[in-house]
């Protein structure tokens, strides 16, 4: 089979398993991060090489043949954010990539960011972010590096789609105003003191500025254009900041910035996909509404045999724990996968519980088997 | 910006983080010093020609990279 043919076919698996029609096969995702790195022999400092990162990106793909990738290696830009110090650092033993919960914003300036966020930006958000000696000899190579690995990322996007015949997971990652305060201007700490300290029209005020100019205009581009060839979905978002959240607050902060977008991929004949760090299902109730055919969710903590039951509705990816891939063996590995797919049945995609990262997540011998099995187990 | 003010940065200067001066300091600082494409002699970024001549442009360039860079 040619890259295009396993395209169509890989496409028409996504397909289904978002429309809960039966597929003849278990879709395959791939939440693999940096661990594909270890599994070809090299530490963290490969993230300088783009022309390493494409041969193990290459190699990955060959060996384990997954129908669809989150990452094709393009998540962690260090040569474009070390120049200026950036929030993240290779640890010393070259197995981690280590990230500080940093303040970007102070909690005093929500009202300086609704007059003038471009302003705010560059004198505090982008200021705070530099290392204090930071050049313009350091920003112009940063710019540069920013560029050059937006090239990168391209290449393998376009690589991933014409080469190797499978899909990327999203084209647009949009996230909720929320979620970009938690994740970057205010930090975990930061974003959940807010919402007791902060007056509540200020936050909301917030909110709907942020919105407003900077994640309806990315859904409307998407949504316009629709599901490009070569995607899994129209719209992604990520889910982190609910953690931190209680039912009545997600009500007032997130759910009004997250249900249009939904309601507009309902509309459209869309999808939207939701990659959920922890558990979302106490969230359940917001989505038992949501049509068939419009939303997945790739689940970390919350089990999906529990999920499919609460919420029938929305398609699951997910559902093996890295734990089992990092140290079961390869029978117990595979015994579970047939378990996933036989009890949870139409709208199941299999992918990894964790963003797989670190070396002991998962072994070769049991992605090998687990990857061998889905392609030929008849559901 | 004026060609006068471009020359007197340096390198080694500090980014000059008021607004707007300091960004459209900064952008035509930075737009002047990138790599050029070896045979055109133009700045082509992600396929995008950058436009040296166009000041505003460059100022709006380097804001989009500064929303963007901290997200990664």
């Amino acid at each position: 089979m040619d890259a295009k043919q396993k395209l169509a076919e890989r496409t028409e698996l996504f397909n289904n398993a978002y429309a809960f029609k039966h597929n003849k096969r278990i879709p395959h995702l791939s939440n693999f991060f940096t661990w594909q790195i270890f599994d070809a022999g090299y530490d963290m400092n490969a993230l300088y090489d783009y022309d390493i990162m494409e041969k193990i990106d290459d190699e990955f793909n060959e060996r384990y043949q997954f129908d669809c990738y989150i990452d094709l290696l393009t998540r962690n830009p260090m040569r474009a954010t070390q120049p200026l110090g950036g929030t993240h650092r290779i640890s010393d033993n070259g197995e981690a990539i280590e990230v500080m919960d940093h303040v970007l914003m102070e909690q005093t300036e929500y009202q300086a960011f609704i007059d003038d966020s471009d302003a705010l930006y560059w004198s505090k958000v982008f200021k705070r972010y530099c290392k204090p000696e930071a050049t313009l000899d350091d920003l112009t190579e940063s710019v540069q590096e920013f560029f050059e690995f937006g090239e990168f990322a391209t290449k393998m996007v376009s690589k991933c789609m014409n080469e190797y015949g499978a899909l990327n997971y999203y084209s647009v990652m949009t996230i909720t105003p929320f979620e970009h305060l938690f994740n970057y201007l205010r930090g975990i700490k930061g974003s959940s003191s807010d919402l007791r300290r902060v007056d509540e029209g200020l936050m909301l005020e917030f909110m709907d500025y942020f919105n407003d100019k900077y994640t309806k205009p990315n859904i409307k581009m998407a949504l316009d254009r629709g599901t490009l060839p070569g995607f899994a979905s129209t719209i992604t978002t990520g889910f982190l900041g609910h953690t931190v959240l209680s039912t009545k607050q997600f009500e007032k902060f997130y759910w009004p910035y997250l249900k249009p977008t939904i309601d507009e991929c309902a509309k459209r004949g869309e999808t939207v996909s939701i990659m959920c760090e922890a558990t979302m299902l106490r969230f359940a109730e917001f989505f038992e509404d949501v049509p068939k055919g419009v939303m997945m969710v790739l689940l970390e903590q919350d089990d999906p045999f529990e999920f499919r039951k609460r919420l029938p509705n929305v398609a699951i990816a997910g559902g093996m724990p890295a734990m089992m891939l990092g140290h079961s063996t390869p029978e117990e590995c595979v015994n579970y996968v047939k378990k996933l797919a036989d009890e949870i049945g139409d709208g199941f995609v299999l992918s990894q519980n964790k963003m797989m990262s670190f070396k002991n997540d998962c072994t070769r011998e049991n992605l090998l088997a687990v990857s061998d099995f889905v392609q030929e187990y008849q559901c | 910006m004026s060609e006068d003010k471009s020359i007197a940065l340096k390198g080694n200067d500090p980014i000059p983080f008021d607004y707007p001066n300091g960004i459209e300091a900064a952008a035509e600082y930075v737009f002047n010093h990138i790599t050029r494409d070896p045979e055109s002699g133009k700045i082509i970024l992600s396929g995008f020609e950058i436009d040296l001549s166009d000041t505003s442009n460059l100022a709006k360039t380097l804001g989009t990279y500064v929303q963007s860079i901290y997200w990664l």
